[in-house]
């Protein structure tokens, strides 16, 4: 009998866990982004205690991933986590400096709450900017020797990975602006539906000027989208995200308070298909494949008996902590 | 334990001064009874550890006992200097027949010692040694810590024995400094491997990474430290000092606690503690 393969679950696992923390990190990372642009220090309150339950609720995902791609794609790991060293441990430091302003801010003296108010935005906006670093290097690929990596330390800084990493700052801002729209009311609903408006713009223009890019990285991903009969399959991708653009403005327009969020997770949901594409079956880009970098098949079996156990526990209290909370955020109510 | 010492170390501090008595005594007598379970269990709980690397990590147990040689029988070294070079422990002061009695519960047991292993294979015994004497001391200091407060609670003197209370307020940051002890002998015993007896730690380090890599990851850390650190420490000292507010449940809890220091909001006058009111020793 042919032994189980568990990679193309332990594929869905990683894959789940990574975009999650994307949608649900990346609206309070854009929250943070926006922070300092807010109209004023009221604002500003009802900002930080709209993400203050559940961001940290929201970064148990990052760890989920790490560990996943520890346990279940080890060379992967191995490989990866060398190459973006730096954006990794700035990332980390920043969301220290970040986490802490939650629960210092409330405390500081109207003297030194600025300084919180420093270290949630900066925070927020160099984690952003690592990540997206680390996306543009990732997708480029890494220099791979064997099973090392066999580039320097700063390989993951390129003219794409710097592209890379303006878009995903506005893109999560977008994300924050329209969770903002959903989340509060007057005059600082106004201000978000503002910011969402001209940031869905340059996010588009964005993602357009990545998109048309990354095939001229590697011929594969070339082929991937452009040979017959991909390039019919394929083209309601780019369609629909464009639609999909069209459809956010309109619902901000119309002065919607949910569809802006919803429209915007839907649009970074297909430019992760659109990652996802490009890079199959690869999980170290255009070197090492999911099923090389697989653990052997009984550790994954094993690792596989606590994960089922634990992911619908993330997914309930996750979902609770947002049900608890749901509804508009309003002065002088917070979670401390 | 770390969180019942500071507990305890702030109810102190707040009776000695006079001050929020009511919760202070409750702060007190609530902890002590849980530091009553938590001490002795803790105890039990490091000799079971000790058989563990007794048995798991032989070397790292050799070094934190400060054996050299391999005997039945063997004493426990209460201090000493363990010196590298000559492969003595110097200075030493012993308790025959203890060291093997705590290792393996008879007083005849042999107990390994460092000469076991080739020297490129040993921990450096003298920062093992002593890290863990630091736990461990910790560790019966505070057992200590538990007896004389049964013994003072019996006699209905807990609240108000003032060197109690002061060996309380001394005990705070206790916990904090056995834990890094524990943690140092733990990590520092291993050595020289990362998987003990498979890898050595050398050789798993990435191998794309040069060594200014890692010292500018590591001042990155250390900066991080140095600044998140002392500025938690500084607001919950602040927290401390200005002490429970006593007032009305707010109509809405989730609001109850966020506002600002009302020592600092104030600008000083209100919240500041007074001049400390010592309280008078009992007759």
């Amino acid at each position: 009998m042919m032994p189980l393969d568990f990679v193309p679950l332990w594929t869905l696992i990683l894959g789940f866990g990574v975009f999650m923390y994307v949608l649900m990190d990346g609206f309070d990372l854009g929250v943070g982004i926006l922070f300092r642009r807010a109209p004023n220090d009221a604002a500003r309150d009802i900002m930080m205690n709209s993400v203050a339950p559940i961001w940290d609720g929201n970064e148990t995902w990052l760890v989920l991933g790490g560990v996943a791609l520890l346990a279940a794609f080890p060379l992967a790991f191995a490989i990866i986590l060398p190459a973006v060293y730096f954006p990794i441990l700035i990332m980390l430091m920043a969301l220290i400096f970040r986490g802490i302003a939650f629960e210092l801010r409330f405390k500081a003296s109207p003297q030194s709450k600025h300084r919180w108010d420093a270290a949630f935005h900066y925070g927020s906006l160099v984690a952003t900017l690592a990540q997206g670093f680390l996306l543009g290097a990732f997708v480029q690929g890494f220099r791979v020797d064997g099973r090392f990596f066999a580039g320097g330390s700063f390989d993951w800084l390129t003219p794409f990975s710097v592209l890379t990493a303006i878009s995903l700052v506005l893109g999560y801002a977008l994300l924050g602006a329209t969770w903002l729209i959903m989340k509060t009311e007057g005059v600082l609903q106004d201000w978000a539906r503002a910011q969402a408006r001209w940031l869905m713009g340059v996010v588009l223009v964005c993602v357009g000027i990545v998109s048309v890019w990354t095939p001229f990285l590697e011929p594969q991903i070339w082929a991937r989208w452009f040979s017959w009969p991909n390039i019919a399959l394929l083209s309601p991708v780019p369609i629909i995200s464009i639609w999909l653009a069209l459809w956010v403005w309109r619902s901000i327009d119309r002065r919607a308070e949910f569809l802006p969020f919803l429209g915007t997770i839907a649009l970074f949901t297909m430019g992760y298909l659109g990652l996802v594409i490009s890079l199959w079956p690869n999980i170290v880009p255009h070197s090492v494949s999911l099923w090389d970098a697989a653990a052997a098949p009984r550790s994954q079996a094993f690792l596989l008996v606590g994960t089922l156990f634990l992911l619908p526990v993330i997914v309930g209290y996750t979902a609770w902590s947002y049900w608890v909370f749901r509804g508009k955020v309003r002065a002088g109510a917070g979670y401390h | 334990m770390t969180t019942g010492f500071v507990v305890v170390g702030v109810a102190a501090y707040y009776l000695r001064r006079e001050r929020a008595t009511v919760e202070a005594r409750k702060m007190l007598s609530m902890t002590l009874w849980l530091l009553t379970f938590l001490v002795p269990l803790q105890v039990a709980i490091g000799d079971l550890h000790g058989l563990n690397t007794f048995h798991y990590q032989p070397a790292k147990l050799a070094a934190m006992e400060g054996h050299w040689e391999t005997r039945s029988g063997a004493p426990f070294v209460i201090v000493g200097w363990p010196d590298q070079e000559a492969e003595v422990t110097r200075w030493a002061i012993e308790v025959p027949y203890l060291g093997s009695l705590i290792l393996t519960h008879t007083l005849d047991g042999t107990v390994r010692g460092l000469k076991e292993w080739p020297r490129e294979d040993r921990p450096p015994p003298a920062i093992v040694f002593w890290s863990f004497r630091v736990m461990v001391g910790i560790g019966m200091l505070m057992m200590l810590v538990v007896v004389l407060a049964n013994w003072l609670r019996w006699n209905n003197r807990l609240y108000d024995t003032v060197w109690f209370l002061r060996v309380c307020e001394a005990c705070l940051p206790l916990g904090f400094v056995a834990v890094i002890a524990g943690w140092i002998t733990t990590e520092v015993g291993r050595q020289p491997w990362v998987i003990y007896g498979l890898m050595r730690t050398k050789d798993a380090v990435t191998p794309s990474l040069a060594g200014s890599d890692v010292l500018v990851s590591l001042i990155i850390y250390m900066i991080v430290y140095l600044v998140v650190y002392p500025v938690t420490l500084y607001y919950m000292i602040g927290l401390v000092r200005a002490g429970p507010e006593i007032e009305e449940e707010p109509d809405r809890p989730i609001e109850g606690l966020q506002r600002p220091l009302p020592a600092r909001a104030a600008a000083g006058a209100a919240g500041r503690p007074g001049t400390p009111i010592i309280a008078e020793p009992r007759p």
